[in-house]
């Protein structure tokens, strides 16, 4: 009956205390002749504070209290209402004075209460930070509850309040006590737990010493001993013991669901022998109490209190506990409460927020083995790893910072001066056509390659009209390629290309064409026909927001020899339209880009590509319903012909995608990882056992640590020409001396945001990389003149540092690259 | 000039443009023209024929060599070029590397 924690929504603490706290609020008052059961359990999972709620000792209400639990979005928090209510009942008779709180500090997820939690969970709430405070509380609240928790229904009571013996207030527990301050209807006692914060979680219920432990044991067991004050315990055994029990499970629960297992067994199996131990001698369940809370102390406070009767908790209660003050007061304590937790909430903590969401499929995700797992495998990363990390051992044991050094010496720089770029002939003529494109009356004759530029620079200036395109389709093109569309309507595209002799044209690029591409006009233009394209090979229709499953499937039936077609960004498509392009294009489809298609869900498109005999390229950027199932599936029909596989954004993908990738995607050329979080070293393992061929590897903000890389390119750093680090902040000398050991080949390096890699670890790599031609620097505020002036590459280009143009960064692509890339188009 | 010094650059009409080699240099084609190991026919008579680049274009190219090589020492200037001129200059360019 206890939900698990897991279920419970994920809310901010604070915000969630705060709402708890309203929540009891507004409940107090509403809620009469309820137990209130605060539930606390410590933020952060830290907190082990489960203060037991004060129960009435009533049974009845105990009861209530069990179906008020189902209430409970959090299970913990049930449980220890639960518990505590078991535990609280006979207890509490027993200690007559009542007084004993328990204050429960919600945690994040529990605060659903629903039962009438009274206001006293406010006072659970403040008392939280302090023990004091929740003394404090406590001790009002007994004062006011004599049986009532709440603070402005429970009057009556208020004159037994404190009767000696009843101490346990923890309230000396100076320790973040959580505290539940039960109302009982009728016996004017509440007890007040304290519970241990930080994660001892024990319900700190000290009632007597015996209260809280007695969570975990039976209900009774805890109940009666405990001092001499207490009544023997009138809960009916039947309802009782069942509780107890439930109480018992959800205590266990309650702990050890709690933060996420921050209470280790131990603590909970300690509790339960300290309880055992309370039940042994009953004057002495405060030590119980006092194992389990962390705060010294309290245990001290637990000790004096067993032995004596604290007058009505005249120590800390020194705010009054008036019915009227209460609510004013209780506002008062939780607003301090929250501005003292505020900062420790506002704590991102990756577990909570991604949960542990089970892996899809039964596929189990593999633990991350420790550095040790690594080196165990079998291959070269595991030795190229070991040698690593020996290395980091060795230098580590002579009492270096464990850093490895790296050397490099800035030269001086005379040549600085004339390594002036001088621009190229080439450059000069482009932006010159660039600047008179209108002027341009033909361009017969004009290589494509050129075109290409010509059209990507004047896509640049924003000087792209249909003057160029209409040039661009004069005559019978072979290809045209526009990267810029957005500047075309409809009319203008159907009147530009009703004329096209597309009879040659064998790649049409068309991006961010959404406007001018509606379903109505290619069925009037290019694919008017069902062979009017017969040469078409490579189709880009990126961002065509406005073309559907009917547009597409025309437009294949009018190509039949399509063998690339990338329709990523478009939102209309869903999976039929992929399935049946894939129907169509079974045996001839080599490359698909679908990235950012939101309306295509993985799992039902797989069987369609799994059809594509010839597929070698796979574009699934920000799909995010890519799991691991269908990776693994889809590659074990295709992985042997891919050769580049794009996953960015495919945030559910774990190890075992890559592990499948590295075992069957032997001819990989290239593969995208970008912002795949939870993938861990094992991943670089995969890669660099499985996949021999990578020339492109491109990460994002993955996890991978600086070993693990060095040790990649240790072993396949050889091949690489483009290989993007960006944002994986570990990287630091480790990878600066591989990439510089390795990579004589690299064109294009990435290493924006890497902040641990010094100028020296720069120097280094630009220097070395002989081949490099574009390094890009993004984020880099590391890096100073010493490396800027003291590099010896001439080639290389810096990009991403002040003073230099950023959109450099935007590559020109390769226009001498053929429509496929990697086949040719005879094949 | 001495003749060890200079490539002789043929347009497509016959006009003969006598150049240093350092400038000629400047394009990434003629260079590999001229140092490959293997004998050229041009690396041995030093001369070079385009048949698809015509006079006046290649003699606008003739000056961008010199320009380069001025600009590369020091001495920044611009290069004009005549707009009508600048598609197949462009073409001519792309072909020579340059």
């Amino acid at each position: 009956m206890v939900s698990e924690s897991g279920t419970a929504p994920r809310r901010s603490v604070r915000l969630a205390k705060k709402v708890a706290a309203s929540d009891c609020l507004e409940n107090v008052d509403s809620v009469s002749g309820k137990r209130k059961k605060v539930v606390g359990s410590s933020v952060n999972g830290e907190f082990g504070v489960r203060g037991l709620e004060t129960r009435d000792l009533d049974l009845e209400l105990g009861v209530d209290m069990v179906t008020d639990k189902e209430e409970f979005e959090n299970g913990e928090s049930l449980a220890k209402v639960e518990s505590s209510d078991d535990m609280e009942t006979p207890l509490l008779e027993a200690v007559n004075n009542g007084r004993r709180k328990r204050k429960l500090c919600s945690t994040v997820k529990s605060l659903g209460y629903e039962s009438g939690e009274r206001t006293e969970v406010e006072s659970v709430f403040l008392s939280l930070r302090s023990g004091k405070k929740v003394v404090k509380r406590e001790m009002e609240n007994r004062n006011g509850c004599a049986g009532k928790s709440v603070e402005g229904t429970d009057n009556s009571k208020e004159s037994d309040i404190p009767q000696s013996g009843c101490v346990p207030e923890e309230i000396k527990c100076t320790k973040s006590v959580a505290s539940i301050e039960k109302n009982e209807n009728d016996s004017p006692k509440g007890r007040r737990y304290s519970g241990a914060e930080k994660g001892k979680g024990k319900v700190g219920s000290v009632i007597n010493g015996s209260v809280c432990v007695d969570l975990k044991l039976d209900g009774v067991v805890g109940l009666s001993p405990g001092g001499a004050h207490c009544d023997p315990v009138k809960l009916p055994k039947s309802p009782d013991s069942e509780e107890v029990v439930e109480d018992k499970g959800s205590i266990r629960i309650d702990t050890g669901v709690k933060t996420r297992g921050r209470l280790s067994k131990e603590e909970k199996g300690k509790l339960k022998i300290e309880i055992k131990a309370a039940s042994s001698s009953g004057t002495n369940t405060s030590e119980l109490i006092i194992q389990n809370v962390s705060d010294s102390s309290v245990s001290a406070t637990l000790h004096a209190a067993a032995n004596e009767s604290l007058p009505g908790g005249s120590q800390v209660r020194e705010a009054d506990v008036n019915g009227n003050d209460a609510g004013r007061v209780h506002r008062e304590r939780f607003r301090n409460f929250a501005r003292r937790n505020a900062s420790r909430f506002a704590h991102f903590s990756p577990h909570e927020e991604f949960g542990n969401n089970a892996p899809v499929g039964g596929i189990q995700i593999p633990v991350p083995e420790a550095d040790n797992g690594l080196e165990d495998w079998p291959g070269p990363f595991s030795t190229a790893i070991k040698i690593i990390n020996d290395g980091k051992r060795r230098g580590a044991s002579t009492d270096k910072s464990g850093a490895v050094e790296l050397k490099w010496i800035p030269k001086m720089q005379e040549l600085r001066k004339s390594q002036k770029h001088v621009p190229s002939l080439q450059e000069l003529c482009l932006s010159i056509l660039a600047k008179n494109a209108d002027a341009i009356t033909s361009l017969d004759f004009v290589p494509d390659v050129l075109r290409h530029k010509i059209c990507w620079f004047l896509c640049d200036n924003r000087k792209m009209d249909s003057h160029f395109l209409e040039l661009l389709v004069h005559g019978s093109p072979t290809e045209i390629r526009v990267r810029d569309c957005s500047w075309l309507s409809e009319e203008l595209f159907t009147k530009t290309f009703e004329g096209c002799n597309a009879s040659k044209l064998t790649v049409f690029q068309f991006d961010q064409g959404g406007a001018c591409l509606p379903d109505y006009t290619l069925y009037a233009t290019l694919a008017r026909s069902t062979n009017s394209l017969p040469a078409l090979t490579t189709v880009s229709l990126k961002g065509a927001y406005r073309l559907s499953d009917a547009g597409l499937n025309t437009l294949v039936s009018a190509a039949h020899s399509l063998k690339s077609i990338d329709i990523s960004q478009c939102p209309m498509l869903t999976s039929d339209g992929i399935c049946s392009l894939a129907n169509s294009l079974q045996l001839v489809l080599r490359e698909l880009y679908i990235d950012n298609c939101h309306g295509i869900d993985a799992m039902s498109i797989l069987p369609a590509l799994l059809k594509l005999e010839n597929l070698e390229v796979l574009s699934l950027a920000g799909i995010q319903t890519v799991c691991d199932d269908f990776v693994s599936k889809f590659v074990s029909i295709h992985g042997c012909r891919m050769k580049e596989l794009v996953l960015a954004d495919c945030i559910e993908l774990t190890d075992s995608s890559i592990k499948v990738i590295g075992d069957t995607c032997s001819k990989l050329r290239a593969i995208d990882l970008s912002n795949l979080c939870k993938l861990t070293d094992i991943s670089i393992g995969h890669l660099a056992n499985g996949c021999r061929a990578i020339q492109m590897l491109k990460f994002c903000r993955n996890a991978f640590s600086d070993e693990a890389i060095a040790a990649y390119l240790d072993v396949r750093g050889a091949l690489l020409n483009d290989l993007s680090l960006n944002n994986v902040i570990q990287v630091s000398n480790h990878t600066a001396l591989s990439l510089a050991r390795n990579c004589r080949n690299l064109r294009s390096l990435d290493l924006s945001w890497c902040r641990n890699l010094t100028n020296e670890a720069l120097g280094l790599v630009v220097d070395s990389c002989s081949s490099l031609e574009v390094l890009k620097l993004f984020g880099c505020t590391q890096v100073t003149n010493v490396f800027l002036d003291g590099h010896s590459n001439s080639e290389v280009k810096l990009i991403g540092l002040k003073m230099t143009p950023v959109f450099k960064h935007i590559d020109v692509p390769d226009f001498l690259l053929g429509p496929l890339r990697y086949s040719s188009i005879s094949v | 000039m001495k003749k060890e010094d200079t490539v002789k650059l043929i347009s497509a009409e016959g006009f003969e443009f006598v150049i240093d080699k350092k400038a000629a240099m400047v394009s990434q084609t003629i260079r590999n023209m001229l140092t490959s190991p293997g004998s050229f026919a041009e690396t041995e008579h030093g001369e070079v024929t385009f048949p698809e680049i015509s006079t006046t274009i290649l003699e606008k190219i003739c000056q961008y060599f010199y320009w380069s090589l001025q600009y590369a020492s020091g001495k920044e200037t611009e290069f004009h070029i005549e707009p009508e001129l600048t598609l197949e200059l462009m073409m001519a360019a792309n072909y020579l590397h340059t």
